[in-house]
């Protein structure tokens, strides 16, 4: 017997097996008049059931991703300390090595703004270099550490000498054609590129720029790589010790220089007064000597001719003493004004360098590739990611208290 | 009676039209009473639980909804879960007598085939009856089945499979 004749059989079975209670008529009346009228009623008081744990799931959900969104708000944390120069280091350099520490920390950048600058280091570690190279009191969101005061700056001299120091991690899907923009953008300020390394997956840039034009290059940045993936850092640094330390370079260098002209004009006068006082002296003595050749040679006379010889004779040598004392003396004046004079350009120089500088900004980039994945994790960050579980979940859990289930009374 | 009409019945019954309850009643009951006296094997027994059955049904329908299941499986549901409490009470299955098979079949017009099959049956295991019960005496299709017994469908169809095959392997032993 085959399958299909078994369940032939089974099916003649089965039907052979329906049958009415003996007592039909009865028992259907009876469940019948059970009924009631307004079932309807009673319909809406038992049908509603609560999906308690959907909503649970999904307000958790709904609460994360507030929670996550307003974390988020603010996603490119822009770091922004003021020192004065004598704590400052060279930004520039400490990119320069910082941009080789490579890797993606790119949940850590939509956290929000770092504490301090051991976690600016967490945040982007491109900079991490430049993060260490700052000192510890850079801003943060609620801790602010007071920063020491320049002891060699009195409180009296309010001046501002603003040099800044701009750097920036971006992370960008296209490194190369984002390096590109970047470029044509820095030059579109009126700035240049300084140092640029690119490879396909990171560059780094090195430039300068105008410190007018600071702020809309920034701006320029974000549209061109989204303000989520650029972490930007601004240290400004006040060179008012070096700005001083020049000043008194120069006011040091001026005195010595008048000291020295003083000097100079002292010791000619002197030589000159002297010269004249010897020639004088030689002078008379050679007067008196001829007014003795046409006296008759005696004794006396030759006594008289001899000695005013002597003292002529000694009188030039002292003439030429002086004259030689004299060059000695000037040469030597002469030699420590140029000196001085020396040092008063060299002061004025860099008093000029300092200007020039304030008056630029230095910047230092770099630019590391980041995949789709990281992307999305960077906009989900770990509450999103766990919003999004959760919203899963209530909905899976929606569709499994609404399944087709039997619900026995 | 297919589904639509089914429903069209149920929506009735819902608003406490009778007729319509009565329809459902004369449909689903000749399946329903058959599946009780083959589960129960006592005929007084199945039909006070038939009663039972259909008065929950009836207290319940207003929160029955459809969703793809048939009125039918819900009661049979109902009437399997009555089953299993009258057992947990104290009662138990009456296993099937090859000779002796239930009281009601015993006085109906049983051909040579139906007592071939009940004591195919009687060799197979509980679960296995009930299976054959459900998809022959209720003739519900393998889902609704599955959802009175609360397992998957796949889970259902092979178990039924193997149900059908291990009645196959006695018939021919």
């Amino acid at each position: 017997m085959n399958s299909h004749n078994l369940e032939n059989l089974l099916a003649d079975w089965g039907r052979s097996k329906e049958q009415l209670p003996t007592n039909n008529t009865i028992l259907k009346n009876s469940i019948l008049n059970r009924l009631p009228t307004d079932l309807r009623a009673e319909s809406r008081k038992t049908n509603f059931k609560m999906p308690w744990l959907p909503l649970t799931l999904g307000s958790l959900a709904v609460l994360i991703l507030v929670v996550q969104l307003s974390k988020t708000n603010n996603p490119n944390p822009t770091q922004v300390s003021q020192t004065t120069s004598s704590f400052s280091q060279p930004l520039a350099s400490a990119l320069q090595s910082g941009k080789k520490a490579s890797g993606l920390q790119s949940d850590n950048m939509a956290k929000g703004i770092p504490q301090n600058s051991a976690e600016s280091q967490a945040t982007a570690p491109s900079m991490g270099a430049a993060a260490n190279a700052l000192p510890s009191y850079h801003s943060a969101d609620n801790y602010v550490q007071m920063p020491p005061t320049p002891q060699e700056v009195p409180i009296t001299d309010n001046r501002q000498f603003l040099k800044t120091d701009y750097s920036a991690a971006i992370q960008s899907h296209h490194v190369q054609e984002l390096t590109n923009r970047v470029q044509t953008t820095i030059r579109g300020f009126d700035g240049r590129i300084d140092a640029n390394n690119t490879s396909e997956e990171s560059s780094y840039l090195s430039f300068v720029l105008p410190a007018d034009k600071l702020d809309a290059f920034r701006q320029e940045l974000k549209s061109l790589a989204g303000g989520r993936f650029i972490t930007e850092q601004v240290q400004t640094e006040n060179m008012l010790p070096q700005k001083r330390d020049i000043e008194s370079q120069q006011q040091s260098a001026k005195d010595q220089l008048a000291q020295l002209n003083t000097q100079k004009t002292q010791l000619i006068q002197t030589h000159t007064q002297t010269v004249a006082s010897l020639q004088s002296q030689i002078n008379t003595a050679s007067r008196q000597l001829a007014n003795l050749q046409n006296q008759p040679d005696t004794l006396e006379v030759e006594t008289q001719k001899q000695e005013l010889a002597n003292r002529i004779k000694t009188l030039r040598a002292r003439l030429a003493d002086e004259n030689a004392n004299y060059k000695q003396q000037k040469g030597f004046l002469d030699s420590q004004i140029q000196g001085a004079q020396t040092n008063l350009d060299n002061a004025n120089t860099q008093n000029s360098d300092l200007l020039d500088n304030v008056a630029t900004v230095r910047g230092a980039m770099s630019i590391s590739y980041v995949s789709l994945w990281d992307i999305l994790n960077l906009y989900l960050g770990v509450g999103g990611w766990l919003a999004i579980f959760l919203g899963l979940a209530a909905v899976i859990s929606y569709f499994a208290t609404r399944r087709n289930k039997l619900i026995l009374p | 009676m297919d589904l639509k009409q089914e429903l069209a019945l149920i929506k009735k019954a819902q608003t406490g039209d009778r007729q319509a309850l009565g329809e459902l009643w004369d449909t689903i009951t000749p399946k329903l009473f058959g599946y009780l006296i083959n589960t129960l094997q006592d005929k007084v027994l199945a039909e006070d639980l038939l009663q039972t059955t259909w008065l929950k049904a009836i207290n319940a329908l207003p929160g029955f909804k459809a969703q793809g299941v048939s009125i039918s499986a819900w009661l049979f549901a109902i009437a399997r879960n009555e089953c299993k409490q009258h057992w947990r009470k104290g009662g138990h299955e009456v296993p099937l007598d090859e000779n002796l098979h239930d009281a009601a079949a015993a006085n109906a017009n049983q051909t040579e085939q139906n007592l071939l099959i009940e004591q195919l049956l009687a060799q197979l295991s509980q679960e296995d009856r009930e299976l054959i019960r459900l998809r022959y005496i209720s003739g519900l299709p393998i889902n609704e089945i599955a959802k009175i017994l609360n397992i998957n469908f796949v889970a259902a169809r092979v178990r039924l499979h193997r149900a059908i095959a291990k009645a196959r392997g006695a018939m021919n032993s």
